[in-house]
C-alpha cells in the first residue's frame, strides 16, 4: 500500500509541474498587457513601462517560465499585481471560506444524495420514488445561479428565515451549501439508488435473505456497504468542482471566495495570483484524488488487484 | 456549468472502471407496469426533444412574433393570452424568444459535445490501444487538464478569445475532453484484450484499420450515453459563463443569455428569467433521460 | 405511467407557485404614487448610535482603500468616510474650506497657498500639517506609488513649500484650473504619512485617514467595517452637525449580484444599499418601508463614439445621418423605465460649463436620415441593409464592459432602430485587452463609454489631442479648434470665462457629431425608512458622517 501511495505521489510531480506550465501558457496567452491595463488606457507610456519593469514582464519569456517555475517550487508567488498584496496571503485569506463552503457542500451532497438514492431503490416505484427521481433530476439540470436566487428570494426574503449574504455562521451557509450541494446530491442519488437496485438482485443478497436475515438487516449491513462504493467514486470528482462551482455560488451569496477572486484576477490579467490559485486548486484536486483511489481499493479489494 | 459538467464525464466513468455501480435497474425492468412508465418518459423526451429541434430549424413558423420586435408600449408585461409567457424588458414576446433561441442553445450543446467528443475520443482511442509511453504521456497530459476545474478552463479561454459564440463552443468543449478521453480509454484497454483483436492481428490488420475498424465501434455505446448527456451539461456550462458575463452578446440571444440578464427582474418580473431557466432546466433532464435510457438500452448485461 | 405524470405535474406546479408568489411580492406595491425623497423627511430628533450595513454594488476586485491608488468608483464610495479633503464643493461648484480653512492663489496662477485647521489628527493620532500634506502630494507624484486617477488630479504638480507648520504651498508647472474641484474629492484625500511608512505594501488594506469613520477590520474581498472616529471635529461646512458622526458603527458589504443586493435591502438585512436597477427603483419609490435617494453623478455621460477617422464614418453626414436614426429619447425611457433622462452634451447637467443651448438641438429624424444616406449613394441591399460599392453600412461596436447598468440592452434598441435606417450594428464582445489594443489602433468604429469625473477639463481626456491620451482620445477627434478651446478652459481660472469656453466646446461637439450622449445616469441609494441623513459630496460619492438610525 505505502509502494502504492509514493509511486502515485511521485506520479504526481510531472503532472504538477506540467499544470505549472499549462498554467503559465494560458496566462501568457490572455490578450493584453497586464501593465497597460493596470495603468488604465489612458496612462502615459512612461507609467506603463515603469510597471512592467516593475512587474518583471520585461524579462524574455523563457525567464519568466524558470523563474516561475522555480519561485512556485519554493512557494513564492509573488505579489499581487492589481494592489500589490502578497499572494499568499491574500489567499490564504479566502480559503477558509471557499473549504468550508465546499465541505459542508459535500458533506450535504453525500448524506442527501445517500439517503434519498437508497429511499429511492427501496421503495422503488412507489410514489416516493417518483418525488424524489424529479428532485434529483431537477438537482442536475437547473443552472445553479439561478436555483441560488430563488433561494434567497424563498428562504431570505419571503420567509425571512436565512441571511442570504455573508460569511461567519453556519446559517449564513445553509442557502450556499444547498445551493451549491444540490447537484452533487442529484448525482449521487441517481448512482446510490441504481447501485442499490443491483446489489439487490445480486445472488449473495439472496442468499442472505433466505437464510432469514430481516430485510432492515440486509439494506444496513450489506447493501449499503455496496452502495456507498459510488459515493466515494464520487468524492474525488465532487471535491474539485465543488471548488469550481464556488465560482458562482459566492458571486450570488457574496461570500468570501478563491473562486470569486480567481475570476476577477482572469479579467484583470493579475498574473501571480491566477497561477497561484490555480496550483492550489491543482494539489488539493491531486491529493483528494490520490485519498479517493486509497480508500476505493481499501474498500474494493477486487479494484487493489485490478492495477 | 459548475459541478454540474462532472455529470456525463462522471457517470460513464463509474460504469466503465466500477462493476458494481452504473447499471441499469433490473428490478425496475422486471416490472411491466415500471416499463411503461420509462417509455412513457421517453416518448416525453423524445416529443421534447423533436419540438426543440423543430424550433430550432424553423422557428419562425412556431413563433407567433418575431423576436426583435420590441413593443416599447408592452415592457415587462405578465403572461397574458396574447403573450402566453409574457414579455421581457424590451418588450419582446418571451416565448417566441424561447423558440428562437433553442437553436443557438442546442448548437452550443451540441457542437460543443461532437468537438469535444471527437478529440477526447482520438486522445482515448490512440492511448488505448497504443498503451505503454504513449498511454502515459496521454494520460498524464490528461491528468494535467483535469487538474485545472473545467469551468476555469471555460472561462480562461473565453477571456483570451473574447466571447463570440464560437469561442463559447470552444471553450466548453475543451473543458469536456478529459473526462471523455479517460473513459473512452478505459473502454480500448477492456476491448484490446479481447481474442477478436488478436485474431485481427494474426492475420496482419494494420493498427489503423484495427483502431478504426474494430475498437472504435465498440466504443460507440459508452460515447454515444456520454455524449447525449453532455449536451446537457454544456449547456449548462454556457449559461454559465453567461453569468459571469461572458456570455455571447447576439441579436437573438441563447436561453442562458436571456436567464442571466433577466435575473436581476426576478423581484418584478419574475417570468423573464423563470421561463427561460425552465427551458434549460427541461432540456437538460430531457437529454438526461434520453441518455438513461440508451444507457439501459445498450447496457451488454441485458445482452442487446 | 400516470403516476410518474402526476408528480411531475405537481413538481411543476410547486415550482410556479412559487415563483408567483414572489412575483406577488413584488408587484403589490407598484400602484401607489411616487415616494418620498430622504432629503425632505423630517423624521424627528436625531437618535444617535447604532450600526448601519451598507449593500455596496458593482465589483470590487481589488480590497485597496488607498485613497491614491484606488482608481474605480466603488473604491470612492467606501473611503469617502475614512479620508477627508482639504476643500469641499458644493452643488453650485463654490469651494468653501475643510481641512484648509483659507487660501491664497498667486499672481500667475501657478501656486495654491493653504492655511491648515490646527485641530486634525489622523486616526493613528499623528497630527495632519503641512508636511503631511506634502507627504501626500508628493507621493501621489512619485511613479513608486503607483498611483491612478488621483495623478490625472494633480495635473501638472510640481512640489509643495512647508512654509510653517500649518501652511503649505503647492506648486504648478501651468495654470490648472480644475485644481480646487480635485482638491474636493477623495482621490486627493489624506492618507496618515505615518501609516504609509508603517505599512509599506500593505498600506491599501490597512488605510488611516482623518475622516469621521476609521477602519475597524477589512475583510478581503467581502466587507469593510469602519467605527466612527471619536475625535472627530472638523466636519466640513456642508455637513449639518459638528463632533463626532451619529453611526457607532458602518459596514460596506460588497454584493455585486443585482437581485441579491434588492433582495437583502427588501428582507431588511442591510439598512441601505446603491445602484438599484430602475425596474426595482419604481417599486421601491412607491413602497413607504423604503427611501430612495437619487443624485447625478457628475461625469461625461455614456455616449457613443462613431470613429471620425474611419471610412465612412469620417463624413459628418454619415455620423448625423447615424445619430438621426436612432430615437435615444424612446430609447432610454424603454430600459431605464423613465428613471433617467436623455442627455444632450457630452458632460452631465450639473457640472460647471454645463449648456443647455444643445439640448434638443438634433431630433430623431428617420426621413432626414434615410434621405441623407440616399444621397450619399447608400442604398438598401436584399436584407435591408444598405450598401455602397459593394461594402455593407456595418457599424462594428467594440465593447468590453458588457451589460453595465443595462448599457447594451440600450445599445439592442439602437441597433433595432437602426435596421429601419438600413445600417446594420454589430456587438463585438471583446476581453479587455485585446479591446484597448483594438481602441488605440483604432480599429473599429464606434465604442461606447462613460467618464467619471467632476471638472469639465475631462473633455481635454476625451476629446484633445493635447489631452493625457493624445491621439489616442477616447472620441479620435483630432480638431486644433477644439483643441484650444480645451486648452483654454483648463488654463482659465475665472469660473465665467471658462463656462463660456465650455459652452462653445460642447456646442461644437454636437455640431460635428463627435460624440452622440446617451443617457444622464442617476446614482441611487436605497435605504430603509429608519435611516435618516445619508447625503452626497460634490461628484456624488455617498456621505455618512450625518447619518443616523431612528430608533
Amino acid at each position: 500500500m505505502i509502494k502504492y501511495i509514493l509511486n502515485r505521489i511521485i506520479v504526481s510531480v510531472p503532472v504538477i509541474l506540467g499544470s505549472l506550465t499549462l498554467v503559465f501558457i494560458i496566462i501568457h496567452w490572455l490578450p493584453g498587457d497586464p501593465a497597460q491595463m493596470i495603468a488604465g488606457d489612458d496612462a502615459a507610456p512612461e507609467r506603463v513601462d515603469f510597471l512592467r519593469e516593475q512587474f518583471g514582464l520585461n524579462e524574455p519569456l523563457w525567464k519568466q517560465y524558470l523563474d516561475y517555475l522555480w519561485n512556485s517550487l519554493r512557494g513564492d508567488f509573488g505579489h499581487s499585481f492589481a494592489n500589490s498584496q502578497p499572494v499568499l496571503e491574500r489567499l490564504v485569506a479566502q480559503l477558509p471560506a471557499t473549504l468550508s463552503l465546499a465541505v459542508v457542500s459535500t458533506i450535504f451532497a453525500i448524506v442527501v444524495g445517500v439517503a434519498l438514492g437508497v429511499l429511492s431503490a427501496v421503495y422503488r416505484n412507489k410514489a416516493l420514488d417518483y418525488v424524489v427521481r424529479v428532485i434529483s433530476l431537477l438537482g442536475v439540470s437547473m443552472p445553479k445561479f439561478w436555483l441560488g436566487i430563488l433561494l434567497i428570494l424563498v428562504f431570505s426574503v419571503h420567509l425571512r428565515l436565512l441571511p442570504a449574504i455573508g460569511n461567519g455562521s453556519f446559517k449564513q451557509l445553509i442557502l450556499p451549501s444547498f445551493a451549491l450541494g444540490l447537484t452533487g446530491a442529484g448525482m449521487l442519488t441517481r448512482m446510490v439508488r441504481n447501485s442499490v437496485l443491483e446489489v439487490i438482485q445480486e445472488p449473495f443478497v439472496v442468499t442472505l435473505r433466505s437464510k432469514g436475515l430481516t430485510e432492515r438487516a440486509v439494506l444496513y449491513r450489506h447493501v449499503l456497504r455496496n452502495a456507498l462504493m459510488p459515493a466515494i467514486t464520487v468524492l474525488g470528482v465532487l471535491v474539485g468542482e465543488m471548488l469550481a462551482g464556488a465560482v458562482v455560488t459566492e458571486t450570488v451569496f457574496s461570500r468570501q471566495g478563491l473562486g470569486k477572486l480567481v475570476v476577477d484576477a482572469i479579467n484583470q490579467k493579475d498574473i501571480p495570483v491566477i497561477q497561484a490559485a490555480i496550483l492550489i486548486t491543482g494539489i488539493f484536486t491531486i491529493i483528494v484524488n490520490l485519498l479517493v483511489d486509497i480508500s476505493y481499493s481499501y474498500v474494493d479489494p477486487r479494484v487493489r488487484k485490478a492495477r | 456549468m459548475q459541478v454540474n459538467s462532472v455529470t456525463p464525464e462522471m457517470t460513464p466513468e463509474a460504469v466503465a472502471s466500477n462493476p458494481v455501480g452504473g447499471a441499469a435497474q433490473p428490478k425496475l425492468r422486471s416490472k411491466a407496469g415500471s416499463l411503461t412508465v420509462s417509455k412513457a418518459l421517453l416518448g416525453f423526451s423524445l416529443a421534447v426533444l423533436a419540438f426543440l429541434v423543430a424550433a430550432a430549424i424553423v422557428p419562425q413558423w412556431i413563433a407567433p412574433y418575431s423576436p426583435t420586435d420590441m413593443k416599447t408600449d408592452q415592457l415587462l408585461h405578465s403572461p397574458s393570452l396574447s403573450h402566453w409567457l409574457g414579455t421581457d424588458q424590451f418588450g419582446r414576446d418571451v416565448w417566441t424568444l424561447i423558440i428562437f433561441g433553442s437553436r443557438q442553445s442546442l448548437l452550443m450543446g451540441i457542437v460543443s459535445v461532437l468537438i469535444g467528443g471527437l478529440i477526447g475520443t482520438l486522445i482515448g482511442l490512440i492511448a488505448g490501444y497504443c498503451g505503454g509511453i504513449v498511454d502515459s504521456v496521454f494520460m498524464r497530459l490528461n491528468d494535467i487538464l483535469m487538474t485545472i476545474p473545467g469551468i476555469l478552463l471555460a472561462i480562461a479561454i473565453s477571456v483570451a478569445l473574447g466571447p463570440s459564440f464560437f469561442n463559447v463552443i470552444l471553450a466548453i468543449s475543451v473543458a469536456a475532453i478529459p473526462g471523455k478521453a479517460r473513459v473512452i480509454r478505459s473502454t480500448v484497454l477492456s476491448i484490446r484484450s479481447r481474442p477478436f483483436i488478436d485474431a485481427a492481428r494474426a492475420v496482419g490488420t494494420s493498427h489503423l484499420e484495427i483502431m478504426f475498424r474494430h475498437i472504435l465501434p465498440n466504443c460507440f455505446s459508452p460515447l454515444l450515453v456520454m455524449m447525449t448527456i453532455g449536451v446537457g451539461s454544456s449547456i449548462l456550462v454556457g449559461t454559465g459563463l453567461s453569468f459571469l458575463g461572458l456570455g455571447v452578446v447576439q441579436e437573438i440571444p441563447d436561453w442562458g443569455y436571456l436567464l442571466s440578464q433577466g435575473r436581476s427582474y426576478m423581484t418584478v418580473a419574475w417570468w423573464v428569467a423563470t421561463f427561460p431557466g425552465l427551458a434549460i432546466t427541461l432540456l437538460v433532464i430531457v437529454v438526461n433521460l434520453i441518455g438513461d435510457h440508451l444507457r439501459d438500452w445498450m447496457d451488454p448485461k441485458r445482452g442487446v | 405511467m400516470k403516476k410518474s405524470w402526476v408528480k411531475a405535474v405537481k413538481m411543476a406546479t410547486i415550482l410556479l407557485a412559487l415563483t408567483l408568489l414572489l412575483s406577488a411580492c413584488g408587484d403589490g406595491s407598484s400602484q401607489a404614487t411616487q415616494g418620498a425623497n430622504a432629503a425632505e423627511v423630517d423624521s424627528g430628533p436625531v437618535t444617535p448610535g447604532g450600526e448601519l450595513v451598507f449593500a455596496l454594488g458593482g465589483i470590487v476586485t481589488d480590497d485597496n482603500l488607498d485613497a491614491h491608488k484606488a482608481g474605480n468608483a466603488q473604491n470612492g464610495r467606501v473611503m469617502r468616510s475614512l479620508y477627508d479633503s482639504l476643500v469641499v464643493e458644493l452643488p453650485d461648484h463654490s469651494i468653501k474650506p475643510w481641512l484648509a480653512t483659507s487660501w491664497e492663489i498667486s499672481e500667475d496662477k501657478k501656486s495654491y497657498t493653504f492655511h491648515l485647521r490646527k485641530d486634525v489628527k489622523f486616526h493613528d493620532g499623528t497630527p495632519f500639517n503641512a508636511e503631511a500634506v506634502k507627504f501626500n502630494f508628493d507621493r501621489i507624484k512619485d511613479p513608486a506609488t503607483k498611483a491612478s486617477s488621483s495623478l490625472n488630479e494633480i495635473g501638472s504638480y510640481v512640489s509643495t513649500d512647508v512654509l510653517d507648520e500649518y501652511t503649505a504651498r503647492i506648486n504648478f508647472s501651468a495654470p490648472f484650473a480644475p485644481f480646487l474641484s480635485n482638491a474636493a474629492k477623495v482621490d486627493l484625500g489624506f492618507v496618515s504619512p505615518a501609516a504609509v511608512k508603517k505599512y509599506g505594501d500593505k498600506y491599501p488594506q490597512n488605510p488611516v485617514g482623518t475622516g469621521p469613520f476609521k477602519l475597524v477590520k477589512l475583510v478581503p474581498g467581502t466587507e469593510v467595517q469602519f467605527e466612527k472616529n471619536p475625535d472627530y471635529n472638523w466636519a466640513p461646512p456642508t455637513a449639518k452637525h459638528q463632533g463626532p458622526a451619529y453611526l457607532d458603527k458602518l459596514t460596506v458589504k460588497y454584493v455585486p449580484e443585482e437581485a441579491t443586493r434588492i433582495s437583502v435591502l427588501q428582507s431588511k438585512q442591510v439598512q441601505a444599499a446603491d445602484i438599484i436597477p430602475p425596474q426595482n427603483l419604481v417599486a421601491l419609490k412607491a413602497d413607504n418601508q423604503f427611501r430612495v435617494q437619487e443624485t447625478e453623478l457628475l461625469q461625461v455621460n455614456f455616449s457613443i463614439y462613431l470613429n471620425p477617422q474611419k471610412a465612412p464614418w469620417n463624413d459628418l453626414k454619415v455620423r448625423e445621418a447615424v445619430r438621426a436614426a436612432m430615437d435615444l429619447d424612446a430609447a432610454v425611457k424603454t430600459i431605464y423605465l423613465g428613471t433617467s433622462k436623455q442627455a444632450w452634451s457630452p458632460i452631465s447637467p450639473s457640472m460647471l460649463g454645463y449648456t443647455p443651448t444643445v439640448e434638443n438641438s438634433w431630433k430623431p429624424d428617420a426621413a432626414k436620415a434615410n434621405q441623407l444616406l440616399d444621397d450619399l449613394g447608400w442604398v438598401k441591399g436584399a436584407d435591408g441593409i444598405r450598401e455602397k460599392d459593394g461594402k455593407k453600412l456595418t457599424i462594428e461596436f467594440i465593447d468590453t464592459q458588457g451589460n453595465r447598468e443595462k448599457r447594451l440592452d440600450l445599445m439592442a434598441v439602437l441597433q433595432q432602430q437602426l435596421k429601419q435606417a438600413g445600417v446594420e450594428l454589430k456587438v463585438v464582445s471583446l476581453p479587455s485587452g485585446t479591446y484597448s489594443e483594438r481602441r488605440l489602433k483604432g480599429d473599429y468604429d464606434l465604442v461606447a463609454a462613460s467618464q467619471f469625473s467632476g471638472d469639465p477639463d475631462v473633455l481635454r481626456q476625451i476629446f484633445s489631442t493635447k489631452g493625457p491620451s493624445k491621439k489616442n482620445n477616447l472620441a479620435r477627434a483630432n480638431d486644433p479648434q477644439l483643441d484650444q478651446w480645451l486648452e483654454d478652459g483648463y488654463l482659465e481660472n475665472d469660473p465665467e470665462k471658462r463656462k463660456e469656453v465650455y459652452k462653445k466646446a460642447q456646442e461644437w461637439i454636437i455640431q460635428n457629431v463627435y460624440s452622440i450622449p446617451t443617457y444622464v445616469f442617476q446614482y441611487s441609494l436605497a435605504s430603509v425608512q429608519e435611516v435618516n441623513g445619508i447625503t452626497f459630496d460634490s461628484p456624488g460619492w455617498p456621505v455618512f458622517y450625518d447619518a443616523w438610525i431612528k430608533k
